[in-house]
Formats: structure tokens, C-alpha cells, sequence
């Protein structure tokens, strides 16, 4: 029997203005992506059909985006996904505004889990950028026998990168739920850190990872996709392991001018008449002619007027810059515009 | 399940298309890709649904296992429905008329008992083979109006070319007096669309006299608005104003292709509101390499450009190798161009590979004169595909 997959977007203290109106499985990720599509897709191409997404406020993008979950092949009458939203008791007559981090989720949807006759859930964090063989790190799982799993990613240096990725049995969740205490709950959590030897509770992720924390890290893990061609094929272009997401009607791109993109990522609807270099478009993004965007996020429905030039910019969607304006923020202080900011 | 539409609509999608040569040795001219993401099929289908049409029919023959699965349920043109929705209707053995479809008015007739479902006042009969927006809900509401017993659609056409189409004389309050099929000295430049509104009823009875009647070829154009032509019922033209194109050569099928490049293309982004929906694959973004020139064209999903793309129309999962140049061309799906190899004035079928050095067509090409890659196949290096 497969396992139930469970996605938290229930993170505290992220101060990174991308979160200023949207939880953070829901933001915008490598042109067309949300940071949730990362987790649900891995644990789609694992087989796994029952999904809980678990999230803490502001959650109105995560909701439209995942719909019926019709994209990922979820729209189902047994199982399929479902969002758990946060007004849930977590005492007798204590009603909190929000998850407060994933244990005090799990703690609060105690109810929604009973009826899962899962043998093993998979708990994942739903801002991790990566491609995990799940239904590998699931047979491992299986084979060494332990009530948990935790998946790493493991870096050059021999340091292992804590991806947020735990399979844990059944009997070993709801033991954490019902008989310990927080604290204990709380150490399940905890990041994984050192270097590994072969312990039999670590899965290795060999590939890529990455869980941007910040603008600077989101910048620079989003830019890295336009000059790293073995990072972008392995994370988005592996047709048996597929980042499925929402489908938009919208036309394919129209380049207008010369010659003029180069090293760029772009999704459907972008109408191109200007220069664009080393950037990321999302769906809709308008450059007109004269303009030049260089090392550049522009998120969806973004136009940039004419004679516009922009650097090291993070334009969140539907921003709108008008003719002639310089912009520019450096690689290691890019200048974020927030949503439908005019400029 | 019977439920009750005013108005359903039939696909006609089960030509061959002949005279789109290899393109549809294997698959319905319907099914042929158009525009980098979208089918022909999706015109029609998408304008059903943006007319608030929801129950239509499809009605298929000529290899149809990638047009089938295409459609699916329905969902992508929100056709999934419980009560109507969207229906593919093959020819059957088993019935007393059941038998391959021999024509477009015959196709209808065998499936006049799934038109029954429906009980609808009004049956919309559409053709698959078009590129054109178009709402037919102001179709219905000048047929009502006018209280025609069939309304027919028609499209202005150049005159030069108008020897190609059904051509309707109309007078002045657009009642067709004539009807005249490929006419060697048209009287006037309004032709049909092969688009129909008939009241069922009056559908149900021409179609039975079609039936009974064996010198007929069976179709539309041909027979059934002849027929009520000269039986005096009142028959009305519609004229349609706007984009309309008939993609039934492997020429207009380049040139429509072509024509979405400009900026008044049919799928520009001011009409919104009326979208044309496709079924889309999960595909990465498109990557535009270092070295890649782009200019005036059309690029998918999917797609890796790390060559020259001039003035063409690029389906999604295309990969372009360094050095390649592909110029006003129809690049269709994970089609691989590789190094050094330069297509011109082309349309290259899915999965096609163009190894390195190949060279397809030719820059002294244009609309008359388009080269047809087939789907799958391998140009190898240093051959040249001629025109």
C-alpha cells in the first residue's frame, strides 16, 4: 500500500518580503512553479495518491493554485489531496490563528489522520526545491526497517543538508501524537546536521537541493538555473520524474526584436521586444523594445516599458514599469518590487 | 442521461485531410498540431465552450486514436460534465443503419439518437478543420430571429478564390436564394463556413430525405442545403467577420501558422475572453541558450534554443542545437535539430530528428512551396530534404 503524503507550509519567522501576502509552498518558483509543486510532485511520481497540505495563513494562492489538484492527478473519489487550513482546535477552548510550526499541524489535525490506514506517511516541507526519488528512499525505508527516515541532500564536503523530507510508520507517528511529549514531538523536526556516515535512518539524496530562506537565497538559487545547465535538466527536465503544475491557458512566447535573449528562462505568454539576459519570466512578462533586463526575476504579468533597464530585480506580479526606468539592485542585494507595485 | 439542452453541437473531425499529405497519414486533420501548443481541433472546441455550448459531439473516423485520446473527457475546454459535455462518436456495426460514416449528412443521420438525448430545439453542426474565434451564440440568436428553419455562416473570401467554396447568394435581408457549390463564375464573394444551425426538427427531416435518397453523396454542402434550398424552406446566411482559415493544404497550414506572428494574430492577448483551451503536457519553461538569436517567432514550453530561430512557430519539447538555424518554419513537438543543420521554409512533424548538418528546403521557399518532414523521421547528416 502506498503511503499518505503530508506537506507543511506552516513555517514561522520567514522574513523574506516574497511571504508578505502569500504562504510560503505558494511562492513563485523558475517561471512557472510553485514552491508546493516541488513536494507534491515528488510524492506523485513516488505513487502516492493522499495528500494532505497542510497550511498557516494566507493561503488564498496555495488554494487557487492547487484547485481540485486536477494538474497532479489528484482529483480523485478515494484519497486524492485535500488543504488542511489552520482555525483547528488544538486544546479545549483554544482556537489558534495559525499553525505554529509543523508540530503543533500534526497536533492539530490529529482527527483528519485517524481515518488514514496509511502503513508509513511522508512528511516534507513545501518549500524544498529538489527532484527526491521518493519511492527509492521508500523502498529504503522499507528494507532498514526503522520507524523513521529522514532524506538528505549531501554536499561535497561530506555535510549533509537536512531537505525536511521524514517517512515515518504509522504506529511511530501516532505514538509521537498521543503519548509524547512536545518536546520529543518537536526532535523529529530538528535539522539533521554533520557529516554522515551510513546510518541507516538517512536516505542520501545525491542531486540537487536547495530551500531558499531568504530573497538573497531565492535570487540566487532562481539565477543559477540560467547558466547551470545540470541543475536545471535534473530538477525540472526528467521525464520519468516530472515538477507537474498548474495548466494555464495562455499562448506560447513571442519574440519580437533581434537576438537579443540570451541564457533566460521563460514560461508561455511573454511577448519579448527588448534585451533580456541571465533572467527568469513568468507567464505574461512584457519586455518592450529599448528595455533590458539582466540577472532578473520577474514574476507573472510583469511589463517593463520602453528604454527600461533593470538589474539584479525581483518584481513580484504584476508589476508595472513604466518608460525609462533604471532599476537595479546587485547580486548580493537584489531590489525586490512588491506585487503590483507601479514604477 | 436525458437532460434537457437547447442547443448541442456536431463535430464533423472525421476527415482524412488528403491533401495534408504525410501530416495526416496517421492521424485526423483535426488532431494536426497548429500554433506550437494547440490542435485544430481546439478552435472549434473552445469556441463551443466560450459560446456557452457545453454537449458536443465528436464525430470521428479516419484514424483516430490521437484524436480520441486528445479530446479524453473533455476536461481542458471544460467539457467534462455530467449533464452534457463532450461525447467522440465512431461509426458502429450493430445498428439497422449503423455502418462507416459516407458522408457528412450521413454521419449526422446515424447519430441522430444521441442528438435524441438531448431533446434540443437547435443542432449546431461545425467542421473540425478551421482556424477561426467565433461566437455562435449570436449565430442562434440571429437564426431565431429571423425565425430561419437552417442558418448558414458565411465568411467574405477574395474573389479569386472564391471558385473553391460553396458560394451563397443572398438578398438583401440575407435569405439564400442560391446555393452554388464551387461555382466557375461566382456571383459574389460570400462563402460557406461549412457551419450550420438547423432546427432539429427540420434536421431530423432532411437528413431522413437525404437517407432515402441513393444518388446522393451524402453531404451537406453537396445535398441537404441544395435540397432545402428547393424545397423553399427558409434559409438564412450568417456573416461571420473576422479571422477565418481553412488549413486543409500543407501551404495555408504554414501560412496560418505564420499569420499568429503578427501582432493582430487571432490568439493576441486583448481577447482574452475568449481563449482558445488546449490539452497541455507537463513541460519545463523554455530555456534560450547563450549563444541562441531569436527573432520573430513563436516558442513553446519545453523547448531548449541554442540557435538561430528566424520568423517561425515552435511546438513544445524543440531543441535547437548551436549553429542550427531554422527559419520560417513549423517546427512541431520534440523535434531535434542538431548542429549545424538549417530548415527553411519547412514543416517538420513530431519527433522528427534533423541530425547535424542536414539541410531541409530550401530559402528560395514560400507558401507554395513547403517542405513536409514526416513525423519521426531521421534527415541524416549532409542530406538535403528538397522542396
Amino acid at each position: 500500500m502506498k503511503p499518505a503524503g503530508i506537506i507543511f507550509s506552516t513555517l514561522l519567522g520567514h522574513k523574506a518580503p516574497l511571504l508578505e501576502d502569500r504562504t510560503v509552498a505558494a511562492i513563485p518558483f523558475a517561471c512557472r512553479y510553485r514552491l508546493v509543486d516541488f513536494s507534491l510532485s515528488m510524492l506523485v511520481s513516488a505513487g502516492v495518491t493522499d495528500i494532505l497540505v497542510v497550511t498557516d495563513g494566507n493561503y488564498r494562492s496555495l488554494a487557487d493554485h492547487i484547485g481540485t489538484g486536477k494538474d497532479w492527478d489528484l482529483a480523485r473519489r478515494r484519497g486524492g489531496i485535500r488543504l488542511i487550513t489552520p482555525f483547528r482546535t488544538v486544546a479545549p477552548g483554544i482556537v489558534p490563528q495559525s499553525f505554529r510550526g509543523h508540530v503543533d499541524a500534526l497536533l492539530g489535525m490529529r482527527r483528519d489522520l485517524v481515518p488514514m490506514h496509511h502503513e508509513e506517511f511522508i512528511l516534507m516541507r513545501g518549500d524544498v526545491v529538489a527532484n527526491v526519488d521518493l519511492g527509492k528512499a521508500l523502498l529504503f525505508h522499507r528494507r532498514e526497517g526503522n520507524p523513521m527516515t529522514s532524506v538528505v541532500a549531501r554536499a561535497e564536503t561530506g555535510e549533509v543538508a537536512d531537505l525536511g523530507i521524514r517517512i515515518l510508520s504509522r504506529s511511530f507517528l501516532f505514538d509521537l501524537l498521543s503519548a509524547k511529549s512536545r518536546e520529543e514531538c518537536e526532535a523529529v523536526f530538528a535539522p539533521i546536521t554533520g557529516k554522515t556516515t551510513s546510518a541507516s535512518t538517512l536516505f542520501i539524496h545525491e542531486g540537487y537541493a536547495s530551500a531558499p530562506t531568504g530573497l538573497l537565497d531565492y535570487f540566487s538559487e532562481s539565477i543559477r538555473l540560467t547558466s547551470d545547465a545540470v541543475v536545471r535538466r535534473a530538477l525540472l527536465c526528467d521525464p520519468a520524474r516530472p515538477i507537474l503544475t498548474k495548466v494555464h491557458s495562455t499562448s506560447p512566447a513571442a519574440y519580437r526584436t533581434c537576438d537579443s535573449v540570451h541564457a533566460c528562462l521563460l514560461a508561455d505568454d511573454c511577448v519579448i521586444d527588448g534585451e533580456v539576459r541571465n533572467s527568469v519570466l513568468f507567464r505574461g512578462v512584457r519586455v518592450e523594445r529599448g528595455a533590458t533586463v539582466e540577472n532578473s526575476i520577474l514574476f507573472g504579468g510583469t511589463y517593463v516599458g520602453r528604454g527600461s533597464a533593470l538589474s539584479c530585480v525581483v518584481a513580484d506580479k504584476g508589476v508595472f514599469i513604466g518608460e525609462g526606468r533604471h532599476l537595479s539592485g546587485h547580486t548580493t542585494m537584489p531590489l525586490y518590487i512588491p506585487k503590483e507595485r507601479k514604477v | 442521461m436525458f437532460c434537457k439542452k437547447e442547443c448541442i453541437a456536431m463535430l464533423l473531425a472525421g476527415g482524412q485531410g488528403s491533401r495534408l499529405c504525410d501530416l495526416t497519414r496517421h492521424t485526423a486533420k483535426p488532431a494536426v498540431s497548429f500554433g506550437g501548443k494547440y490542435r485544430i481541433i481546439d478552435f472549434p472546441l473552445s469556441n463551443c465552450i466560450n459560446s456557452g455550448i457545453d454537449t458536443v459531439g465528436v464525430l470521428t473516423q479516419y484514424q483516430p486514436l490521437a484524436l480520441n485520446e486528445y479530446i479524453g473527457n473533455g476536461a481542458p475546454w471544460d467539457l467534462d460534465r455530467t449533464r452534457g459535455g463532450v461525447t467522440v462518436l465512431p461509426p458502429y456495426r450493430g445498428g439497422a443503419h449503423s455502418d462507416w460514416y459516407r458522408g457528412t449528412a450521413n454521419a449526422i443521420y446515424q447519430n441522430l439518437a444521441f442528438i435524441r438525448q438531448y431533446d434540443p430545439e437547435y443542432v449546431l453542426i461545425l467542421s473540425g478543420d478551421h482556424i477561426y474565434k467565433m461566437d455562435y451564440s449570436q449565430m442562434l440568436a440571429s437564426h431565431k430571429s429571423r425565425g430561419a428553419r437552417c442558418t448558414v455562416a458565411t465568411v467574405t473570401v477574395p474573389y479569386a478564390e472564391a471558385p473553391r467554396f460553396g458560394i451563397c447568394n443572398t438578398t438583401d435581408d440575407g435569405r439564400i436564394y442560391e446555393f452554388e457549390e464551387k461555382p466557375k463564375h461566382p456571383k459574389n464573394d460570400q462563402a460557406s463556413m461549412g457551419i450550420y444551425i438547423f432546427n432539429t426538427r427540420t434536421l431530423v427531416e432532411y437528413l431522413e430525405k437525404d437517407e432515402a435518397d441513393p444518388a446522393s453523396d451524402n453531404d451537406f454542402g453537396k445535398n441537404v442545403i441544395p435540397c432545402l434550398l428547393r424545397e423553399g424552406e427558409a434559409l438564412y446566411a450568417h456573416k461571420f467577420r473576422g479571422y477565418w482559415k481553412d488549413v486543409g493544404t500543407v501551404g495555408s497550414l504554414w501560412e496560418a501558422n505564420m499569420d499568429l506572428l503578427g501582432d493582430d494574430s487571432i490568439l493576441k492577448r486583448s481577447e482574452r475572453d475568449f481563449r482558445i483551451y488546449s490539452r497541455n503536457t507537463a513541460r519545463p519553461p523554455q530555456f534560450v541558450g547563450e549563444g541562441a538569436r531569436i527573432s520573430d517567432s513563436m516558442i513553446s514550453e519545453g523547448t531548449e534554443i541554442h540557435g538561430l530561430v528566424s520568423h517561425s512557430v515552435l511546438s513544445g519539447g524543440v531543441s535547437v542545437s548551436e549553429g542550427a538555424e531554422v527559419h520560417h518554419s513549423v517546427i512541431m513537438s520534440d523535434v531535434r535539430i542538431g548542429r549545424g543543420a538549417r530548415i527553411y521554409y519547412a514543416i517538420v512533424d513530431s519527433e522528427a530528428i534533423i541530425e547535424a548538418g542536414a539541410v531541409v528546403g530550401s530559402p528560395d521557399g514560400g507558401k507554395d512551396n513547403i517542405t513536409v518532414v514526416p513525423a519521426g523521421a531521421r534527415v541524416t547528416a549532409g542530406r538535403e530534404v528538397p522542396v
